[in-house]
C-alpha cells in the first residue's frame, strides 16, 4: 500500500523532528528545510499527526508541527537524571 | 540588576554587566562568532546563575547548533533534559504570529522553563517580513522588543552585517537598550584581528572602545583594551621606566619595563619625531646613559635640535660620555665627542657584530657595575638598510636576550608595513612590547598593542600640544 519514496520520505521527516526535538515548523518552512514539495509532505505529516508522533498546533498556513517525545523515553531520561552513579 | 554575560572581559567592559531585562542587538558579520557568544551567554547563565534560557534560530537547525557548540565542551542537550535550556528551531513568521498569540507557544516556551534569557539569531530576516497590517517589519522588531520586556527577559537579538550596509544608523539601534558589534580586521595589513565594542548600552556605563576577542576551546575571551592602572603592578613599581609621557605610562602599568625592547611601528605619515624626543628626553633626565643609533635622516644635528626643545644639552652630555652613538654614515661631529661616537661604515656585517658584542657589552657592563642604567634606541629600517634583512632577523633575538640579562631598556624604530609580513610578525613577537602609530584621515593613533605585563590599549589620538612633551594621547 504505501509507496517506498514516501516511506524514505517519512524516514526523512522522522529524523528531521528526531535529531531536533525543539523544531516548530509549518509545511512551507519544511518545504525549504527538507529541500521536498509541500504536495508530497502534507500526507506524510498528516499520516505522523495521526500515529502521534507529530503534534500539529494551529490552522491554515500557521499551521505547525512538532515532535512528540515518546512518553517512555521521557519517562526513563527523568528517573535516570535522578540516580545518577 | 546587572545581568552576567557569560564573558569576563565583556562584563567589564559593561561595568559589570547588561542590565536586567534589557533587549540588547549583538551585530557583525559573517563568522564573527555572534551564535557562540549568543549561546555561551545562555549557556554561562544556566550553570553559573542558574537562569534559564531560550535560543531561537531561524536559519539553522538545532542539531547544527548542539554539534558546533560541542566544540566548547558545551554539552546543550543535557540542559534540555534538565529543562533549563531550549535551542528552537522555528520559522521566523510562526515565531512572531506565536509571539503575539495569548497563551502562544512562547508564552508557553517561557513558563515551561521559567525562561530569564534569550537569543534570537537572527532579527536580518525581519525586515522583510510583512506585519500584520501589511507594513514593514520594523514595527515587529518594537512589538519583540515590547513583548520580552514584559516577561523580563534579557535578550540579545542577532543582527547579521555586512560591510556594505553601513550608511546611516540603522533602526535596530534606536530601538534597542544596547547594541554590541563584533568585527574581524585586517590590522595595519599584517595581523586579522576581532574586535568588540559596546556602542550603546542603557543604564550602564561602558568601557568605550574595541576590545579584541578570541574565540578559544572554552568559548570567546575578550581581552579590555584599557585597564585601570592602579589595579596591578605596584609591587614592582621600581623596575618601570617613564617614557615621558603620562598617559602612555598609565597604559604601561607606570612605564616600559626595565630590561624590556619596545617596538614602535610607524607608518611614513605617522610623526614619531616628539614620541621618540620625549622617551629619550625622559631617559636622559632620569640619569641613563643612553646609546642610539643615528640613521640617515636623524644627524646628530637633527636630534640636538629635538632635546633643545625639551632642554637638554646633548653637546655637554656627549663630552661627559652620557650620550653614546653608533654612526654608519660618514658625518662630521662636533669637537669633543670623539669619545663618544662610533664609526661604523663600511665595517663587514661580521666585524659589526663583534664590535657590538666587545664594544657595547663591555661599555654596557661597566656601568652597570657603577649602578648606571642603559637605554638604546635605534631605528631598525637603518640596520635593515646597511645590513641587510638576514641580518636583523639573525641578530635581533640575540640583542634581546643582551638587553634583558643587562636591564638596558630599548626603544627601537620600524616600520612594519615596509619590512614585509614575515619579518615583522617575527620581530613582534620576539619584542617585549610595541606601540603603534599611525595616521588615518587627519589624525594620528597611538596604541600598545603588546606589553610584557598582557596589558593592550585601545588606539589613542595623539594630540599636538604646546608645551613638553609636546604631545598628548585622548
Ligand atoms: N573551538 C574553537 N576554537 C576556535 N575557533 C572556533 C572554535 N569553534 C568554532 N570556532 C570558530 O568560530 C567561528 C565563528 O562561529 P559562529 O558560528 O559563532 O559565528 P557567527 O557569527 O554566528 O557566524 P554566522 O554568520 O555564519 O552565523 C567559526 O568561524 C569557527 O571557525
Ligand atoms: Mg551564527
Amino acid at each position: 500500500m504505501v509507496k517506498r519514496e514516501h516511506l524514505s520520505l517519512e524516514m526523512e521527516c522522522l529524523t528531521l523532528f528526531q535529531s531536533n526535538p525543539y523544531l516548530f515548523e509549518t509545511i512551507q518552512g519544511l518545504e525549504k528545510r527538507l529541500g521536498r514539495k509541500m504536495s508530497d509532505l502534507e500526507p506524510i505529516l498528516e499520516s505522523l499527526t495521526a500515529q502521534g508522533i507529530l503534534q500539529r498546533t494551529g490552522e491554515g498556513a500557521m499551521a505547525y508541527f512538532r515532535y512528540k517525545e515518546p512518553a517512555v523515553i521521557a519517562e526513563f531520561s527523568f528517573t535516570s537524571e535522578l540516580e545518577p552513579l | 540588576m546587572k545581568v552576567s554575560t557569560g564573558i569576563r572581559g565583556l562584563d567589564k567592559v559593561l561595568d559589570g554587566g547588561i542590565p536586567q531585562g534589557s533587549a540588547i542587538v549583538l551585530e557583525g558579520a559573517p563568522g564573527t562568532g555572534k551564535t557562540t557568544l549568543g549561546m555561551q551567554f545562555l549557556y554561562k547563565g544556566i550553570v553559573d546563575h542558574n537562569e534559564p534560557g531560550i535560543f531561537f534560530t531561524f536559519e539553522e537547525f538545532p542539531d547544527q547548533i548542539y554539534e558546533d557548540m560541542e566544540s566548547y565542551g558545551w554539552d546543550l542537550k543535557d540542559l534540555e533534559r534538565k529543562n533549563r535550556l531550549r535551542v528552537i528551531g522555528i520559522s521566523p513568521d510562526i515565531f512572531l504570529d506565536q509571539m503575539t498569540s495569548k497563551d502562544g507557544l512562547f508564552e508557553q516556551l517561557v513558563r515551561e522553563i521559567d525562561c530569564r534569557r534569550i537569543v534570537i539569531d537572527s532579527i536580518s530576516l525581519f525586515e522583510y517580513l510583512p506585519d500584520k497590517t501589511g507594513e514593514n517589519g520594523r514595527s515587529l522588531l518594537y512589538t519583540l522588543r515590547n513583548i520580552v520586556r514584559k516577561f523580563g527577559l534579557t535578550s540579545l537579538f542577532i543582527q547579521e552585517l555586512s560591510s556594505l550596509d553601513r550608511r546611516k544608523i540603522p533602526f535596530e539601534h534606536f530601538i534597542a537598550d544596547g547594541v554590541i558589534r563584533l568585527s574581524l580586521k585586517e590590522h595595519m595589513n599584517i595581523f586579522r584581528k576581532r574586535t568588540l565594542e559596546v556602542t550603546k548600552m542603557r543604564g550602564t556605563k561602558i568601557n568605550e572602545g574595541e576590545h579584541i576577542y578570541q574565540i578559544t576551546d572554552k568559548g570567546i575571551y575578550l581581552l579590555l583594551a584599557s585597564q585601570i592602572v592602579t589595579d596591578k603592578y605596584i609591587s614592582d613599581q621600581n623596575e618601570k621606566i617613564k617614557t615621558g609621557i603620562p598617559e602612555l605610562d598609565n597604559l604601561l602599568g607606570g612605564g616600559m619595563a626595565k630590561g624590556a625592547v619596545y617596538m614602535l611601528d610607524t607608518n611614513s605619515k605617522a610623526n614619531y619625531r616628539h614620541i621618540v624626543g620625549a622617551i629619550y628626553a625622559e631617559r636622559v633626565k632620569a640619569g641613563n646613559r643612553i646609546l642610539s643609533l643615528l640613521s640617515s635622516t636623524q644627524t646628530v644635528t637633527e636630534l640636538k635640535a629635538l632635546m633643545d626643545l625639551y632642554g637638554i644639552d646633548i653637546d655637554q652630555l656627549a663630552r661627559e660620555k652620557r650620550l653614546y652613538f653608533i654612526e654608519h654614515y660618514n658625518r662630521p661631529f662636533p669637537a669633543g665627542w670623539e669619545g663618544s661616537v662610533f664609526h661604523v661604515q663600511g665595517m663587514e656585517n661580521k666585524d659589526y657584530d663583534r664590535f657590538l658584542w666587545e664594544k657595547c657589552k663591555g661599555l654596557v657592563k661597566e656601568c652597570k657595575e657603577n649602578h648606571k642604567d642603559w637605554f638604546a634606541y635605534y631605528d631598525l629600517s637603518t640596520i635593515f638598510n646597511e645590513r641587510g634583512a638576514e641580518y636583523v632577523l639573525r641578530s635581533f633575538a640575540k640583542e634581546t636576550a643582551f638587553a634583558r640579562s643587562f636591564g638596558m631598556t630599548v626603544l627601537v624604530l620600524c616600520n612594519f608595513k615596509e619590512v614585509g609580513e614575515q619579518a615583522a610578525s617575527f620581530l613582534e613577537r620576539t619584542s617585549n612590547g610595541v606601540f603603534k602609530t599611525w595616521v588615518d584621515g587627519s589624525y594620528q593613533y597611538l596604541q600598545v598593542t603588546k606589553s610584557p605585563d598582557g596589558q593592550i590599549s585601545k588606539p589613542y589620538l595623539l594630540e599636538s600640544i604646546g608645551q613638553k612633551p609636546y604631545i598628548r594621547l585622548v
